[in-house]
């Protein structure tokens, strides 16, 4: 992709990041990771967030550098590529997203943890698979307390606070749950990358007033926007976690001798990673067109693309790790290979916030809408 | 004398220059021709068409003005393109000004020049390439037609096949060997000018095409006699004259007109046969619809690299491959949402629905044949991601 070029603040920002995982970073951390409690290393959170890449959403109010998305997408890019786990993509980039929109002062106090990494902040909105309803909660707050469930959150942890959906009043609101408050019961389980998935159940757990961010249509927006720019994100990461286990196979396959030849020498292989490149270039262009709309404001159409670039990010990321699987032949399967890593990573980021299938007829159901709005 | 006297567009904003050729567009473009992707315009319809192009100075973007062209960059050009297609503007190969024409200005000589750009501009000569030989496709390297030198001429013996408009063109421009004895198959090949397909010695047998149309041809040369002045660039440097051939202009062979045309197609078919809420039918054409949606990000991306200059080689034979397998793969779609009526002649029998499907299937098979083959484009790409394989 040597025709792609990244403005200076990309590349400063790229080349901040990759200083520090080439001088921090190995798939030997990966592993250890994976055996931590959360799946990630608050420490290495807490590093993360003195070079600043915790709070490069988070506005210069909130305590945060403000740059805009698509400045803070590289640091998406070396997320995936170098499978780090600490929650990137979750954190710095979904729930940040609802912090800039609340902007008040109990907003600058929540995101002040975040910022200088001591705390993850996450947001909890899923109650079911796939993203259909997503904007429709079924958690309620009456009478200050907040009950019901959620499903999928992701960066649960000791230093884990809570931004939750729910209905108030009629309306959709997002309110912050610190982490440890009474009531609330988190149940994770570990996914393939050693990450985890929670299911909280609250059960009355106490709603300060002052703790209601975001209420009605600037909610809707907030959440919106969040799952937006998560899924442009996710989608960045999963690239660069391709564009990695493309690379790491590519090298395999020069050097694996079989029949006296490479067997990157065989045409039917060569071939096949042809076609994966093709995907890889895809995915590549589909979300950097959807982030494009979305910075235009063209907040309907950017819907239809940003799901058309979660579905093929999502199916190119799968097909490039399994075949890398299969182009590494038995190491491959064993526990020993990093490519594993790269497969099991991509298991869990594929389905997040929404899969391929799920995705590309979402895609076309919302251009098929903005036609019949269109009058057409 | 060749330089073009209408007025010079490239100076106007992008904007500007879309709503004036729009504009001429709409009030100029004869309806009867607007059916994109299976209508093609043949010899008189395409002198015609050229002919309009170049009274209203909107012939031969590319072409510097010195030339007779407008003078446009990549991007006026690639607007050039997307007015064309939202006229719905039917496809026309216009080999003279695109392939002929932009070699002639950057190898050509000033007697070539004077003598060959003039007939294309204005529509009046049209031209034929003839590169692919019966046994020298892919390996267009392995070509066999000969010329040899005879005092101040040179004979042409052989043939040129899958000619394409060879029944319809007045001149032709072929790669012959000039040197058997050349060490390296790509060394020893020129590129020559046949100034009549109907000169003594020239035989052009059309074939008819899987769509009915015959529209390309076996050319053969049997002591065909032209000048020595008829060699474009240098003897025996045919092959690198061909390699330049299309330059930036590669990038307009992966445009996604024909599958953004054959989808609006596929969206009205789903439609007339009441299938646009059906689960299954669904599902194949929100496919098609993302596999459009992600090739046009890519066609736009790669425009802009090369707009900037770092689009590569393997970068053009992406978009060419992904373009052509996009269009072929929308036109699969259609078919197979068509079910009984897909292999209907005409059009299908539905009420109110007029759009040669089968001829849309059909034409967009030899997409990823023509231009360099999918396997010769992955061949590339791959060369690219691992170097090249080991000799054996």
């Amino acid at each position: 992709m040597v025709w792609r070029h990244d403005n200076e603040m990309q590349r400063m920002l790229r080349d901040s990041i990759e200083a520090h995982v080439s001088a921090n970073h190995s798939t030997d951390r990966v592993r250890e990771c994976r055996e931590m409690r959360a799946g990630f290393d608050p420490q290495e959170w807490r590093a993360m967030a003195d070079l600043g890449w915790t709070g490069v959403l988070l506005s210069e109010e909130n305590g945060g550098t403000g740059l805009p998305l698509s400045e803070a997408l590289p640091l998406a890019e070396v997320v995936g590529r170098n499978l780090i786990p600490e929650p990137f993509v979750a954190s710095a980039i979904m729930a940040a997203t609802v912090l800039n929109a609340a902007d008040n002062k109990v907003s600058q106090v929540i995101a002040e943890p975040l910022a200088d990494g001591s705390r993850v902040i996450t947001l909890a909105f899923q109650e079911q698979t796939g993203m259909k309803g997503a904007t429709v909660p079924s958690v309620t707050c009456k009478n200050g307390k907040l009950v019901g469930n959620k499903l999928f959150v992701p960066a649960w942890s000791d230093i884990t606070d809570l931004l939750v959906t729910c209905i108030l009043d009629g309306d959709l609101a997002i309110v912050f749950i610190p982490g440890n408050a009474e009531g609330l019961a988190a149940s994770p389980a570990k996914m393939s990358d050693g990450s985890l998935m929670t299911t909280l159940e609250f059960s009355g757990v106490a709603v300060e007033p002052e703790n209601i961010l975001l209420q009605g249509q600037p909610a809707l927006d907030a959440l919106n926007l969040a799952i937006a720019n998560g899924t442009l994100a996710l989608c960045a990461q999963m690239e660069g976690l391709a564009t990695a286990a493309f690379e790491i196979t590519v090298d395999y396959m020069k050097s694996r001798v079989q029949f006296n030849q490479p067997i990157s020498d065989f045409q039917a292989n060569r071939f096949t990673m042809v076609d994966l490149n093709g995907e890889i270039e895809l995915g590549g262009a589909s979300w950097r067109q959807a982030l494009l709309n979305l910075d235009e404001n063209r907040f309907e159409a950017a819907r239809v693309s940003i799901s058309a670039a979660k579905a093929r990010c999502s199916e190119m990321v799968l097909a490039v790790t399994k075949a890398s699987i299969q182009y590494h032949g038995g190491i491959g399967f064993t526990e020993e290979a990093d490519i594993g890593l790269y497969l099991k990573a991509a298991l869990r980021l594929s389905p997040w916030l929404g899969g391929a299938v799920y995705h590309r007829m979402a895609a076309y159901d919302m251009y098929r809408e903005g036609q019949v709005d269109a009058g057409k | 004398m060749l330089e073009n006297n209408h007025e010079d567009m490239s100076i106007l904003s992008d904007d500007a220059f879309r709503m004036k050729f729009r504009d001429w567009l709409e009030t100029t473009y004869p309806d009867e021709w607007k059916n994109p992707v299976v209508f093609r315009l043949h010899g008189a319809e395409e002198t015609r068409w050229l002919r309009m192009l170049c009274d209203g100075g909107f012939r031969c973007p590319s072409w510097p003005r010195e030339y007779g062209g407008m003078g446009l960059g990549l991007r006026k050009q690639l607007i050039y393109h997307e007015e064309l297609e939202r006229i719905g503007a039917a496809r026309n190969v216009d080999t003279g000004a695109t392939l002929l024409g932009a070699t002639i200005i950057r190898h050509g000589t000033d007697a070539q020049k004077q003598k060959y750009l003039p007939e294309v501009l204005n529509g009046d000569c049209l031209w034929c390439q003839g590169f692919s030989e019966p046994n020298a496709g892919s390996d267009l390297a392995s070509l066999k037609t000969t010329a040899v030198l005879d005092g101040d001429e040179y004979v042409i013996n052989g043939t040129k096949i899958w000619t394409t408009m060879a029944p319809f063109s007045h001149k032709i421009f072929l790669l012959a060997r000039t040197d058997m004895n050349a060490p390296r198959p790509q060394q020893g090949i020129s590129m020559l000018i046949v100034d009549d397909m109907k000169q003594e010695g020239m035989t052009v047998s059309s074939i008819t095409n899987l769509n009915g149309e015959a529209e390309f041809a076996q050319v053969f040369f049997d002591d065909v006699r032209i000048p020595v002045t008829n060699v474009i660039y240098e003897v025996n440097k045919g092959w690198d004259v061909a390699k330049a051939m299309l330059g930036d202009e590669r990038i307009f062979i992966g445009s996604p007109t024909l599958a953004n045309q054959t989808f609006a197609v596929l969206e009205e078919l789903i439609s007339k046969m009441g299938k646009d809420t059906d689960t299954i039918f669904k599902a194949e054409v929100a496919k098609a619809f993302c596999d459009l949606n992600d090739l046009r990000a890519l066609f736009a991306q790669v425009c802009d690299a090369a707009i900037r200059g770092v689009a590569d080689g393997k970068t053009y034979s992406t978009i060419k491959m992904q373009a052509s397998e996009t269009f072929k793969r929308i036109s699969d779609t259609l078919i197979n949402v068509a079910q009984e009526y897909g292999p209907s002649v005409g059009h299908p029998d539905l009420d109110g629905f007029e759009k040669d499907i089968l001829a849309f299937f059909l034409i967009a098979r030899p997409s990823t044949i023509y231009g360099g083959a999918s396997e010769i484009q992955k061949t590339i790409i791959a060369r690219d991601i691992f170097g090249p394989p080991a000799k054996r």
